[in-house]
């Protein structure tokens, strides 16, 4: 007999398991961040020191209000997707195959790489609040005693943010922030009893849960980040008192395992026939890159009808100023891109908005000011209206972001 | 008989709601227990004459009388070789030898004839009837004659115990001293000399030493304990040599200097064995001792005495490894075992002992023998004065046959003082050599041209982990001292009462103190933010002509940098002390209902009470200790035994918690740097020290703790297989209760349990973090152990003696620490289930003790002199858990897994979760041995040994916190292959 099976029977025998904790729908604590690609570490993250890392929220302007966003760079995959084609003139509509989530009724595929999926948005199961679970008899939450809540379901997530690091080797991932919400209905189950996908499934099975259909998927950008990270709103720094880093944070399960996600809301999505490049082959599949795919309500007369359904995201427009402005008294005046991020960033849309999307298209725009007359913040405009109206010949397009602006 | 029942009933049922301490009064003698019968009819022979002689019975012979059903006991013998004569009116008596074994009873049948006509002559033929029937005890003695004639990694009564079956060594290798006995954890032993309670009243450890060839016999007790010993783990019982009417001188020498160890400059993976092609030097490890022992007699017959002196130097040293790649200083240790016993009998009614023992000791370089070595620069080492003494006086006072009464009275003090190595010499420099070719790295010390500055803060980089500067929180000026104060009368007493009893009540009570002093210090932690190796990631701030630029007298951004979020944790300067007192009552009966059946009842309460500094009762615990065996002679010959035991042990005295809610000075203050723009130029700490975390005088105590207890249930047989020689099998499951510990109440940590949050009872004022400890004994802090023992004991014949044990154990539950002193977390409790909620989860599994196999044979032969001595050992590795960093606390103490496994390659699926232990080890240690009294009539022994036979180099720890380093073997190995020679002389 194996000492591994002679261990199980006796213990079996004396009716205890040194792994009592481990059977069933075990809440494994928290994922382990260090295969994260690093911008969901947060700034100054460390693979090998989860918690070392903070997402800080970048001070922004909508119509006027103050505002912020979380913001997280595109994919390698999706940044490689960008070109100077699916660059077009603002504030026109933004497209391009960064964005594009499906094509001909199917994934977008990258280009020349058959298989792999550019943007990637993997299955969430999320629970409708108002249909409540079952909490233990009693249950009170505590803070103290309690890592997640046993009066509610979080989410239930079926991918983690991952990559593979080579040393020497610049980092390259393909996770991006989206999951393909699916709405899931699990009223008088006991709260938090789905922790994995597949427990959820074969519940689904038993009829015990209810999942709606793909057709209601929504695309919500819920990037996952290192739980253990600090996460501060504008105005708040880390070490500062009263500062713990744990505001913005949502939970959900992963196999098991506690993830924390931030909320960053729906990502609209535009749905288009798109044309091909090759006149001689209108409707390839899959569409030729690089291309410039138009959507029908720009498509020019006379052009042949276009045949390749697409669907994608759909961006709102965040603006920056390029030209020098003065941050506090006694400091040199910044310029260019690091201007974005610094608390000038202007917004289209609130996250309230219908205009709202968790992406952006990041315009610079040059008021003329230089560093020796540089602008004070003061000066800047603090809405989208008035910098197309007031700068539209110097915005330049410069680039995607994940701009979340979490509730 | 049925009153008893109930009673007995009552007591067990009360017992299971006692709350429940630990100490025990030593046997340190042996008793007789025979029968005299009719040759032909077998019947028995009352009113035989007994007469029982020996050379360790000082006071003459002692005489007794058979019952009327022929039996006989002759008690409180000193261990050793007696002669009993048994005749009836002095008619054809009978003479036998037997061998006495202290803590146990020799059986001994002697069958008498009245018409014997041949002439009687001495049967040489010793008798060691190595079965126990009236005993339900576990464990074995450990007797110098057979001690003497193996090779034993170190020459240490505690390293000796690890021998004997259901003795776990925590670092899976024959040689740590630090041992848990059947799942306790190693604050649960108990340690005897002559009778005296050597054990630590903080540490729980063995305190003092003892002159290893001045120990007459050792037993070690692993379970099934009689009411007089009340231990949640073992018992090491030493007795030492005593005097006698003959002049005996006893003197040796042993050395093994490094020339006779094998290499063992070894890779830092597990599977790296030795670097055959490395240039770089040996580590050292050698020992030498010197050993002087005289003992004789002052009165002949009355007055005896044994005086002995053991010098010891050793010196061990690890493999180079990284981080930091270069050899660190040896470890090095002088140790001085000084020891006095004397025995007077004025009567042969009385007898006293006087035994005094101390153990001064200087020891440097101390890191270097453990994990720390290859972490460690030499700057930040530490040395240790330690060492004490004790004196124990024994009366025993032998009434009539059926009564006699003990008094046990002793006092032992005990100090440690650990300090920078700098306090005692200074430290080596030649790793800091930029041309000592083992420096690759090009390490200098840029602090201090001298090397060393012995009031430096410790430095502690956690990027790569490694110690700069004065090692953790080693003081310039620390001091502990303990002091025991025991007084233990017991009374004995024979008799019949629907069978035969013999039994003994007894009344121990304890008296602890323990001090402790300390001056200021200051250890930090480096925030490290660009991740430099080495001291190139150090703050420096305390250091000017590093801080600052030379020439302009300002602040270096690189330092700046290098500073930004360092951690520098004072400590302010503290006296403290603790006292505790416990009193315990017992009573044991051995009661032979028949000759099938023998039942071993017995009981004790013990009470005890601890108080801190501030006058504050840390602990007010009592509790019952039901004990009840039996045995069944199966086959009526007492050669086939049966037996069952269960008793509850109870600890009730246990200064550990004391010494934790001291007083507010003993923690920490954190502080976090940043830079101050405002500050003077070139001042050193150009910067703000911002106050983060305060650990001071947050703890809480809990009024009704419960008492800490073991429970343990036994099942044996044993059969004497041929003459002197017994197989066993037994069944234990023990549970180990409300362990100590500190249940942190205070901070709200974030899921993950990385980072505090938020405070549940508040935090200080200045938002500062803190942490408030209740000191208690958790319902949920308990230990499992369930095992299955096969023994063979055998001494066929005075030239062989032969034990071997198989163990098959499981260890688990979530009781891994003890007040942050067993498990391998910090001081603040991280190794415990209970410091953070978000940890509790992992707590489960196998503990890090648990050995699942153990095979221990130790053998010896001697013919004519000549002697060969084997000491074998296998023994499955220990669990070991895989670290994460906790962000709050700056160190890998956090778990992702259950206790004993790492979650493998696939770092995010729960059942790709893997079992982590340490590789098993096997090692064979040989001892030849001549006594040349054949050729030239004096004893001169001449003794040869090798130690680990099979040159295993296995890892007996490793790296276990995430990173680079992880499961590297870079700390500790095995000693390699080595030879000992000795040279021994007798008198």
């Amino acid at each position: 007999m194996k000492p591994r099976l002679l261990t199980s029977v006796v213990l079996l025998a004396a009716g205890c398991s040194p792994y009592q904790n481990w059977t069933g729908e075990f809440n494994a604590g928290a994922v382990n961040p260090a295969n994260f690609p690093s911008p969901y570490l947060g700034t100054g993250g460390n693979r090998s020191q989860p918690g070392k890392g903070v997402f800080i929220e970048i001070r922004a302007f909508v119509g006027g209000a103050e505002a912020g966003y979380f913001s997280f760079p595109l994919s390698t995959q999706q940044s490689n997707l960008l070109n100077a084609n699916n660059a077009v003139t603002p504030p026109l509509t933004h497209s391009g195959d960064p964005l594009r989530l499906e094509e001909n009724g199917a994934r977008y595929i990258v280009p020349g790489t058959p298989g792999t999926v550019a943007t990637p948005t993997p299955t969430a199961y999320r629970f409708d609040s108002n249909e409540s679970c079952m909490a233990p008899h009693g249950y009170m939450y505590d803070p103290y005693r309690d890592d997640v809540r046993l009066d509610q379901q979080y989410p239930v997530f079926s991918a983690l943010p991952n990559e593979t690091l080579t040393p020497g080797v610049p980092e390259s991932y393909a996770y991006v922030p989206i999951v393909a919400a699916l709405n899931s209905h699990a009223a008088g189950q006991a709260c938090q009893a789905f922790k994995s996908e597949p427990t959820l499934l074969a519940a689904k099975a038993k009829n015990q849960v209810q999942v709606d259909a793909a057709a209601q998927t929504a695309y919500l950008a819920w990037p996952i980040i290192d739980v253990s990270a600090g996460v501060y709103r504008v105005g708040q720094t880390p070490n500062s008192p009263g500062n713990n880093g744990w505001t913005a944070q949502r939970l959900g399960w992963y196999d098991h395992y506690i993830v924390a996600y931030l909320d960053g809301g729906a990502i609209p999505t535009i749905g288009y026939n798109a044309l091909s490049c090759d006149p001689k082959n209108p409707n390839p599949s899959p569409s030729p890159s690089p291309c410039l795919e138009v959507p029908a309500s720009l498509q020019k007369p006379n052009y042949p009808t276009p045949a390749l359904p697409i669907t994608e995201m759909v961006a709102q427009n965040l603006y920056y100023p390029t030209s020098a402005v003065l941050p506090a008294a006694g400091k040199s005046a910044t310029t260019g891109a690091a201007n974005q991020g610094a608390g000038w960033d202007v917004l289209e849309h609130a996250r309230a908005e219908a205009g709202y999307s968790p992406i952006c298209a990041v315009y610079s725009y040059d008021t003329g000011a230089t560093a020796m007359m540089p602008d004070i913040p003061q000066s800047l405009p603090t809405d989208a209206a008035t910098i197309v109206s007031k700068f539209s010949k110097t915005l330049k397009f410069q680039k995607f972001i994940y701009c979340l602006q979490v509730l | 008989m049925n009153a008893t029942i109930r009673f007995l009933c009552i007591v067990v049922s009360l017992s299971i709601w006692a709350p429940r301490a630990a100490y025990a009064v030593g046997e340190i003698n042996g008793r007789i227990k025979g029968t005299v019968r009719e040759q032909t009819t077998k019947a028995p022979i009352a009113n035989a004459d007994i007469t029982v002689s020996g050379s360790a019975l000082i006071g003459g012979p002692r005489t007794s009388q058979a019952n009327d059903d022929g039996t006989f006991d002759i008690v409180e013998l000193p261990p050793g070789a007696y002669d009993v004569e048994v005749s009836f009116g002095g008619v054809n008596p009978v003479h036998r030898r037997i061998i006495v074994r202290q803590g146990e009873a020799a059986p001994l049948d002697v069958l008498w004839s009245a018409v014997l006509q041949e002439v009687q002559t001495y049967r040489i033929t010793e008798e060691l009837r190595l079965i126990r029937p009236d005993s339900m005890q576990s464990g074995t003695v450990l007797d110098a004659n057979a001690e003497a004639r193996l090779a034993l990694p170190q020459r240490q009564y505690q390293t000796a115990a690890v021998q004997v079956a259901g003795v776990t060594d925590g670092g899976g290798k024959l040689a740590n001293g630090v041992f848990n006995v059947k799942g306790a954890n190693r604050l649960s032993n108990r340690f005897l000399v002559d009778g005296m309670d050597v054990t630590d009243s903080v540490s729980n450890n063995f305190s003092n030493h003892v002159n290893f060839d001045a120990i007459n016999s050792l037993e070690v007790l692993t379970g099934g304990m009689e009411a007089q010993y009340n231990s949640l783990g073992g018992v090491v019982n030493v007795n030492t040599a005593t005097g006698s009417d003959k002049l005996h001188i006893d003197t040796s020498f042993y050395l093994a200097p490094s020339a006779l160890y094998a290499a063992a400059q070894t890779g830092p993976n597990v599977f790296d064995q030795d670097r055959p092609f490395s240039m770089d030097p040996q580590p050292v490890s050698q020992t030498y001792t010197a050993n002087l022992t005289v003992s004789g007699p002052l009165i002949k017959g009355k007055l005896w005495y044994s005086l002995s002196l053991e010098y010891d130097y050793r010196q061990t040293q690890v493999s180079i490894n990284p981080p930091l790649n270069f050899q660190h200083p040896a470890y090095r240790e002088h140790d001085f075992y000084p020891r006095l016993k004397i025995t007077y009998a004025p009567t042969y009614k009385h007898r006293l002992t006087l035994s005094a023992n101390a153990d001064p000791a200087l020891r440097f370089n101390w890191l270097q023998q453990g994990a720390s070595a290859n972490y460690t620069m030499p700057n930040a080492d530490y040395g240790q004065r330690q060492g004490g003494a004790f004196a124990v006086m024994q009366w025993d006072y032998f009434i009539s046959q059926k009564l006699n009464t003990n008094v046990q009275a002793g006092f032992n003090y005990n100090t440690v003082a650990p300090a920078p190595m700098g306090v005692f010499s200074r430290p080596d420099k030649l790793p800091f050599d930029p041309n000592n070719p083992n420096n690759p790295l090009g390490y200098t010390l840029s602090a201090d041209a001298s090397g060393y500055n012995a009031a430096r803060a410790g430095h502690y980089n956690n990027f790569d982990r490694t110690y700069w500067y004065n090692y953790g929180s080693q003081f310039a000026n620390y001091k502990e001292n303990t002091y025991t104060a025991q007084l233990d009368p017991s009374v004995s007493l024979r008799g019949k009462l629907w069978g035969e009893h013999d039994a003994k009540f007894g009344w121990q009570n304890r008296f602890v103190y323990h001090r402790k002093t300390s001056e200021a210090s200051s250890f930090w932690k480096d925030g490290d933010p660009n991740n430099l190796p080495g001291e190139k990631g150090l703050c420096q701030a305390d250091n000017p002509a590093v801080f600052n630029d030379p020439v302009t007298g300002q602040p270096i951004q690189s330092q700046i940098d290098n500073c930004r979020g360092t951690i520098r944790t004072d400590y302010a300067a503290f006296k403290n002390h603790q006292w505790g007192f416990g009193s315990g009552i017992y009573a044991q009966d051995r009661w032979r209902v028949n000759k099938y059946l023998m039942v071993l009842p017995g009981i004790r309460f013990d009470w005890g009470i601890t108080k801190n500094s501030v006058g504050q009762t840390v602990s007010n615990i009592w509790g019952i200790g039901p004990r009840i065996g039996a045995t069944v002679n199966v086959t009526g010959d007492d050669k086939t035994l049966f037996g069952v035991f269960y008793g509850r042990a109870n600890d009730t005295l246990n200064l550990l918690a004391a010494s934790r809610v001291a007083d507010p000075y003993v923690s920490g203050t954190n502080y976090q740097w940043s830079f101050s723009p405002t500050a003077v130029a070139g001042q050193a700490r150009q910067g703000l020290w911002n106050l983060t975390r305060t650990t001071g005088p947050s703890y809480q105590i809990d009024t009704h703790a419960s008492t800490p207890h073991a429970d343990e249930f036994d099942a044996r047989l044993m059969r004497e297989l041929f003459h002197n020689s017994v197989a066993g099998v037994s069944y234990t499951y023990k549970r180990i209760s409300n362990i100590w510990d500190q249940v942190e109440i205070n901070q709200l940590w974030d899921p993950s349990g990385t980072r505090v949050i938020g405070y549940a009872n508040g935090g200080p004022p200045n938002g500062a973090l803190a942490t408030k400890y209740l000191v208690t004994t958790p319902n949920q802090n308990y230990r499992i152990y369930q095992s299955i023992d096969f023994t063979l004991e055998a001494r066929p014949s005075t030239h062989w003696d032969f034990y071997a044990a198989y163990t098959l154990s499981w260890l688990y539950g979530p009781g891994a620490d003890e007040l942050g002193t067993v498990s391998a977390g910090t001081s603040n409790g991280a190794g415990s289930p209970f410091y953070n909620p978000r940890q509790t989860k992992y707590f489960d599994g196998y503990l890090p003790e648990d050995q699942r196999h153990a095979l221990k044979i130790h053998t010896s032969y001697e013919w004519k002199g000549l002697s060969l001595g084997a000491n074998f050992a296998y023994l499955s590795g220990t669990p070991l858990t895989k670290l994460y960093w906790n962000q709050t606390d700056a160190s890998y103490s956090n778990k992702r897994t259950p206790m004993g496994t790492e979650p493998g390659s696939a770092i995010n699926d729960p059942y790709a979760t893997t079992n982590f232990r340490l590789p098993d080890t096997i090692e064979l240690d040989l001892r030849v041995m001549y006594d040349a009294y054949g050729l030239i009539h004096q004893h001169v022994v001449l003794i040869a040994d090798v130690v680990n036979v099979f040159d295993a180099l296995t890892p007996t720890q490793l790296t276990v916190s995430d990173g680079t380093a992880f499961g590297l073997a870079n700390s500790s190995r095995m000693l390699p292959l080595h030879a000992q020679f000795a040279l021994r002389y007798q008198y």
